[in-house]
């Protein structure tokens, strides 16, 4: 016995699920934000010549990747609080949300910065350009058409994983959709609300960035197809060679 | 400040196991053109990457203008890698331009960064240098939609922008087929004819020999003879460096 009432009934449900919405857009933004400046600094801190610097970085990026975000959510949630920090459910899952967003973006941030050539950086060197200005004017403008279309791409991921603080109580739209599903018994209904609420916003979000991945990419080729096409022999030398 | 412009006292630079530059002394003087010119891996790249400290030598001491070094004690400081750059040019192989700007933000952008020039200025000093180049036509094109020897003449207007008073030359003239290259020489003459330092790696021995004081051969890591283009190219004093040129020369 099937009831197909939910096929028609969903959309009631969500006005009340919209509050949720807006906890899990603000979550995905500024954990992002917080973990991709964060990430940029754990890809210097992974190239750095010194090898403290390169381990410690390495340590936080394998365990912000590694970790999964549901066990991150209990460790800051429920476990800090025994080592004396205590959170409100809100910013502890900003924080493990930001954890494993630094972990993964630091690592899209680096084959972006990987990907410039080490010639820009000499030739904005023998220019006197200092290290703040050649990362600011010269690398970091290049490596972002690497990095851009992957960063998008996390956004995405860790706005599905926003769903994920429900379980230490985050108002997000699941926490919401399971109070409304245990007072009317309509799981069918207010879960496929849910789901629909989720999808507004990660179709757009993929569409733009394979957008976005197919622009720079193009960018990248017809830039290197010119050089290439009217240049003779290949212009890049190993560092140790003549 | 006395003596010659740049002096290099007994620099060294190991890769590994490879000793690159070997106990290289060389001195410029203020108008001076030197060549650099030896075989393929014989470090003549590396010695000139060390003179604008793209590679910190392991030893030696090292002065251009009033900026000196001692490599043996240690690596430099920022304030002395600054001041040793201050003065110094450096045109690369690669060109190394900056894909993302026009020519003219290329010129105008690293002295406004490091001069603290205006932008009016920066760009009104850049079309100057672009002009000096033959290239003011260019100065909204970005890198990819010049030609290669285009490319390496914005290079240069580049490096000229910053008010040099030495510029290195990394084979600049290697990567293009060699009538393009002819028009990189033809700028470069113009430089020393202007009375610029040069230090210039390169495989041009016409170039080497019309327009330079001095050559230096250099021969794995280590300068094997320096003097005048007349006596390197007619008479030699080492059996290597006639070996080298009629090897290149075809003769």
């Amino acid at each position: 016995m099937s009831d197909f009432s939910w096929l028609y009934d969903w959309p009631q449900y969500i006005p009340d699920l919209l509050p949720g919405l807006g906890v899990a857009i603000s979550l995905t933004l500024f954990s992002c934000l917080g973990g991709y400046i964060l990430g940029f600094f754990l890809a210097l801190g992974v190239e750095s010549p010194s090898r403290v610097v390169h381990y410690a970085a390495l340590v936080i990026v394998e365990l912000g990747r590694g970790v999964p975000i549901l066990v991150l959510l209990f460790l800051v949630y429920q476990g800090l609080p025994q080592l004396g920090l205590m959170l409100d459910p809100h910013p502890a899952a900003l924080a493990a949300l930001m954890f494993s967003a630094a972990g993964y973006s630091s690592e899209m941030i680096r084959a972006g910065l990987n990907s410039v050539p080490a010639g820009q950086a000499e030739a904005a060197n023998s220019l006197s350009m200092s290290a703040a200005d050649t990362y600011r004017f010269i690398v970091i403008p290049q490596a972002a058409r690497i990095s851009i279309p992957p960063l998008v791409n996390l956004t995405i991921i860790i706005f599905q994983a926003t769903s994920l603080a429900t379980v230490i109580t985050v108002p997000e739209i699941m926490q919401h959709a399971g109070v409304i599903g245990a007072a009317t018994f309509e799981y069918m209904s207010v879960y496929t609300a849910a789901a629909v609420l989720y999808l507004c916003i990660t179709i757009p979000g993929a569409v733009l960035s394979g957008y976005l991945e197919k622009s720079m990419r193009q960018k990248k080729r017809s830039k290197r197809k010119a050089v290439r096409s009217l240049l003779t022999g290949s212009p890049s030398l190993p560092v140790a060679a003549t | 400040m006395s003596g010659p412009f740049v002096s290099a006292r007994s620099l060294s630079k190991q890769f590994g196991d490879h000793r690159a530059v070997d106990n290289v002394t060389l001195e410029v003087s203020k108008g001076e053109v030197i060549s650099i010119i030896g075989p393929s891996g014989a470090g003549k790249s590396s010695l000139i990457r060390c003179l604008n400290l793209l590679e910190v030598p392991d030893a030696g001491s090292l002065r251009i203008g009033d900026t000196s070094i001692d490599f043996d004690n240690g690596r430099p400081s920022k304030a002395q890698v600054a001041g040793l750059r201050r003065f110094t040019g450096m045109v690369f192989q690669s060109f190394n331009l900056f894909p993302h700007f026009t020519a003219l933000k290329n010129v105008a952008l690293p002295q406004m960064r490091v001069h603290r020039r205006s932008r009016a200025e920066a760009e009104e000093r850049a079309m100057e240098e672009l002009g000096r180049v033959g290239l003011t036509s260019k100065a909204d094109s970005y890198p990819a939609q010049c030609s290669g020897g285009q490319q390496q003449r914005i290079a240069i207007a580049r490096a000229l922008a910053m008010d040099p008073e030495l510029m290195l030359f990394d084979e600049p003239t290697s990567g293009l087929d060699p009538e393009i290259g002819a028009e990189i020489l033809q700028v470069m003459r113009k430089l020393a004819a202007d009375e610029m330092t040069m230090l210039v790696v390169t495989h041009e021995m016409e170039f080497a020999r019309q327009v330079s004081n001095q050559i230096a051969v250099m021969v794995d890591g280590a300068v094997i003879e320096q003097s005048s283009p007349e006596k390197i190219m007619s008479d030699p004093d080492q059996e290597r460096t006639s070996k080298f040129l009629s090897a290149v020369l075809g003769r």
